[in-house]
């Protein structure tokens, strides 16, 4: 074998080892967001609620649960809070749902107070003052929506605002299911 | 009725087939050896082109038109989004960036076949269209199957859009930096298509270089402009402080320019003395197989990034690809074997020859430095299914001891003759740019700046630069000798005896401009994070920040959270700067505006981190950043030697008498 055939067939089982890699890593998923939580237990929270008192995740065992994480000023989580309020409304009475609100970064609560009065919501609205939640569920922005079903394992992850017939369709099918 | 998705439609599919019969008959001509269908072959440019053209054309018009029915327009662009930011959503996605890809792919055929109309029947020109053609066809038909830009959607057409991506409707640069560093990308299949020629034809001496050597510089150029774009785009609006984070996005642009540069080096080599054959082919194709990984690694999904565009159907075909050029180009090389080596030997270790030899291997180590660290993460998670991250720590050591040795290679190179040198030559050219060099060591030490990687990057500078000037100043006086001219005119006619050369050494003094911004910004910087109630004053690095108060700004593009901070330095008033946040419709991303001072010595850059808190206290990220306006400046005179490089050369007079120091010659030397 010549020189150069010598060196070009190093070079390409070198360049064959790279492609495989790289074939390999096609279809894997890189995701490091609040969707790769989807099919895996909601990670476990108790976190001060608006008004006093605690939100538990552990306390809402065995409903479908749906958690927003939103800001006052992040504008998709203004456009999405009429859907999320007559989402509240519908399930409220429902024993087999739960859902709240998680205000995640160090914002105002006063603002945060404020706005809620004069926008009138009703559903639950709890802090996040470390964050520790929000990176436990991987949460990069606002708003995300994690749908979780009675067994307590993330079913579905929204990033930006939602769509309420899909959520409400998800909420019954997990509400159906064993 | 026809729109423009139609007419998008048509125009894909009359590309793809122009390049396809294009290559079919170009081929059959150049298989037969019949003239006339190589010259049938070659008229499916225009069409193709056309096709090209007509693509973006469409895109456009349904980006305005706010064509909701195609799905690219309909999560690209919204109702509210700025005329310029519509324009430049033609490429923010996927689709519209093979578009883009596309487009420009098109200008460098038609230019590189009307550049070669005299040409017309030469095997080597045509074998080169023939791949040219297969490369367009390669991305015509991903246009036709897994990244159709004209799709339309399945359900109801919307009212509004989702809007580009916010990053990208956040600063006008978005309208620059892709498509320069596209022309970039993309130009390299011009020297690969030669490169190809070459092999395939047997004709691989020094003619397919001299005939890509614009082509290679032009898109060097372009490369070079849309990384420290990128760089820019990086630091004035991502606002993390930084301009280069090592991101395999930004390794897969780096990695094409690497091994470019050592190809613009060692083509020299070739030119003067008919060496480094298979070396130079080898650097080419590598390049353009590493053109092709960045956009494997952009488009496949297999990273996270920044800049990487959402998971496609498109990196199997990618993938594909690369490996088709890789296995072409080995495949002509071991065909050629022994037969592309020259008998050309170095005949002294102290040459210019053994030089460039030498920088040429720092710049493949780097190259390999850089794809290690960026692929290394998915081996590990393709062997042991762990996700592990390379960071900045591997890339600066390994980076910091390549970039100075290629520092010092370039003050070195330059003031080297070909062949041999003795050493009293050398000393007496090294000599008084070498105490330059300590002088400037020496001077940044007593100003109290430390840190041996960037007090040595100063020297080296110094050193390098110093040679460049008295090189320069050499060639002017013989000049003003041989033909008695005034200073002046002396000045621009020697640049224009040998713009190549002197082309070649702006570049340099760019690319010393550009290390020592970056070495000084890296290790002579400031930078903390503060919490700041308003009206209170922090002083940091002798520079006083005082919070005044925060607004919000709402258009229906976005909603901006602003706040105003006044900077000041001893007595000086730098004024009121306002770093921000903002949200747009249809985004769950808050996207960060840092608000910068650029000084001559200093970057004051505020970058908000987290809105005023209850108690009115706002968080922001202070960088004082030493240099930065140099690291655009030296990426400016970067393209300025490029541009210069590509000015044809006045034609000697007959009565020249050659300047005592020809030998001096560097970038430009096989002119």
């Amino acid at each position: 074998m010549t020189r150069v055939r010598w060196v070009v067939t190093c070079v390409a089982v070198v360049v064959i080892g790279l492609v495989i890699v790289l074939a390999a890593s096609l279809g894997r998923s890189h995701d490091t967001s609040g969707g790769a939580l989807v099919k895996h237990p909601a990670p476990a929270f108790s976190l001060p609620a608006l008004g006093g008192g605690k939100v538990d995740l552990q306390a809402d065992a065995g409903k479908v649960v749906i958690i927003n994480y939103w800001n006052d000023w992040c504008i998709p989580c203004q456009q999405e809070l009429g859907d999320l309020q007559r989402l509240w409304s519908t399930y409220r009475t429902d024993p087999l749902v739960a859902y709240v609100g998680i205000v995640h970064d160090v914002h105002a609560q006063r603002d945060i107070t404020d706005y809620v009065q004069t926008e009138q919501i009703t559903f639950p609205v709890a802090f996040d003052p470390g964050e520790r939640t929000a990176l436990a569920y991987g949460v990069t922005g606002q708003p995300e929506t994690f749908v979780i079903d009675k067994h307590g394992v993330v079913r579905n992850w929204i990033s930006g605002p939602i769509d309420l017939a899909k959520l409400e369709s998800l909420i019954e099918a997990y509400k159906a299911s064993a | 009725m026809a729109g423009p998705g139609a007419l998008g439609d048509f125009a894909v599919v009359g590309g793809a087939v122009s390049a396809a019969l294009g290559a079919g008959t170009l081929g059959l001509g150049l298989a037969r050896r019949n003239s006339r269908l190589v010259d049938a072959g070659r008229r499916f440019v225009a069409p193709m082109c056309t096709a090209a053209v007509l693509t973006f054309v469409a895109m456009e018009w349904a980006l305005f038109s706010h064509d909701y029915a195609i799905k690219y327009v309909a999560n690209n662009v919204a109702n509210a989004t700025p005329g310029l930011f519509t324009f430049t959503a033609a490429w923010g996605a996927l689709e519209g960036s093979i578009i883009l890809w596309v487009v420009i792919l098109c200008a460098y055929v038609a230019i590189t076949m009307l550049a070669f109309r005299r040409r017309r029947r030469d095997a080597l020109v045509s074998w080169a269209l023939l791949v040219q053609y297969l490369v367009c066809l390669f991305f015509f038909a991903l246009m036709v199957g897994p990244a159709r830009p004209f799709a339309t959607q399945s359900g109801l057409i919307p009212f509004d859009g989702n809007g580009p991506n916010p990053l990208l409707q956040n600063h006008p640069l978005v309208a620059f930096h892709p498509p320069m560093l596209y022309a970039g990308y993309v130009g390299m299949t011009i020297p690969f298509s030669f490169a190809i020629a070459a092999l395939i034809t047997g004709r691989f001496g020094e003619g397919w270089l001299a005939d890509t050597r614009r082509a290679s510089l032009i898109a060097w150029g372009f490369l070079t402009v849309g990384i420290v774009l990128g760089a820019w785009w990086s630091y004035e609006v991502l606002g993390w402080g930084g301009y280069w984070g090592w991101d395999p996005v930004e390794n897969a642009s780096f990695l094409p320019w690497l091994t470019a540069t050592a190809f613009l080096h060692s083509v020299m080599v070739q030119e003067r003395r008919a060496m480094l054959r298979v070396w130079n082919i080898s650097l080419i194709i590598a390049t353009f197989s590493l053109t092709i990984l960045g956009t494997f690694l952009t488009r496949s999904g297999v990273i996270n990034s920044v800049h990487a565009f959402s998971q496609s159907d498109i990196g199997p075909w990618l993938l594909s690809f690369l490996g088709v050029i890789v296995a072409s180009g080995l495949g002509l090389i071991a065909w050629r074997g022994d037969r592309l080596r020259t008998p050309g030997r170095i005949d002294s270790l102290v040459s210019r020859e053994s030089a460039f030899l030498a920088n040429n291997l720092l710049f493949a180590a780097f190259a390999l430095v850089v794809l290690t660290g960026t692929v290394f993460p998915l081996l590990v998670e393709a062997l042991n299914n762990q996700q592990i991250s390379i960071g900045a720590p591997y890339f600066d050591r390994m980076s910091l001891p390549i970039g100075l040795a290629l520092l010092f290679m370039m003050a070195v190179a330059p003031v080297l003759p070909w062949r041999a040198t003795a050493g009293e030559v050398l000393r007496e050219r090294l000599q008084v740019p070498a105490v330059c060099g300590v002088v400037a060591m020496a001077f940044v030490v007593v100003l109290g700046y430390r840190g041996l990687g960037p007090v040595i990057a100063v020297g080296l500078g110094a050193f390098c630069v110093a040679g460049i000037v008295r090189n320069f100043a050499i060639a002017v006086r013989a000049r003003r000798r041989a033909y008695h001219e005034r200073t002046v005119p002396a000045l621009a006619r020697t640049v224009r005896s040998n713009p190549r050369k002197w082309g070649g050494l702006v570049v340099h003094t760019g690319v010393v401009v550009v290390a020592i911004a970056i070495a000084g910004s890296q290790s002579w910087g400031t930078r903390r994070e503060v919490q700041l109630k308003k009206n209170q004053t922090v002083t940091i690095a002798g520079h006083q920040l005082t919070y005044l108060g925060s607004s919000i700004v709402r258009s229906p593009q976005k909603a901006t959270l602003k706040v105003r901070v006044h900077v000041r330095h001893g007595g000086d008033d730098f004024g009121v700067y306002a770093p921000a946040i903002s949200t747009f419709p249809g985004s769950n991303q808050g996207i960060g505006t840092p608000s910068v001072h650029v000084g001559l010595l200093n970057d004051v850059y505020l970058s908000l981190i987290e809105a005023p808190d209850d108690q009115g206290r706002v968080t922001l990220q202070v960088g004082i950043n030493p240099l930065m306006m140099w690291l655009w400046l030296g990426g400016g005179i970067m393209a300025f030697g490029t541009l210069l490089c590509l000015v044809p050369a006045k034609r000697k007079q007959p009565d020249a008498v050659a300047p005592p120091e020809r030998e001096l010659a560097t970038v430009g030397a096989g002119t």
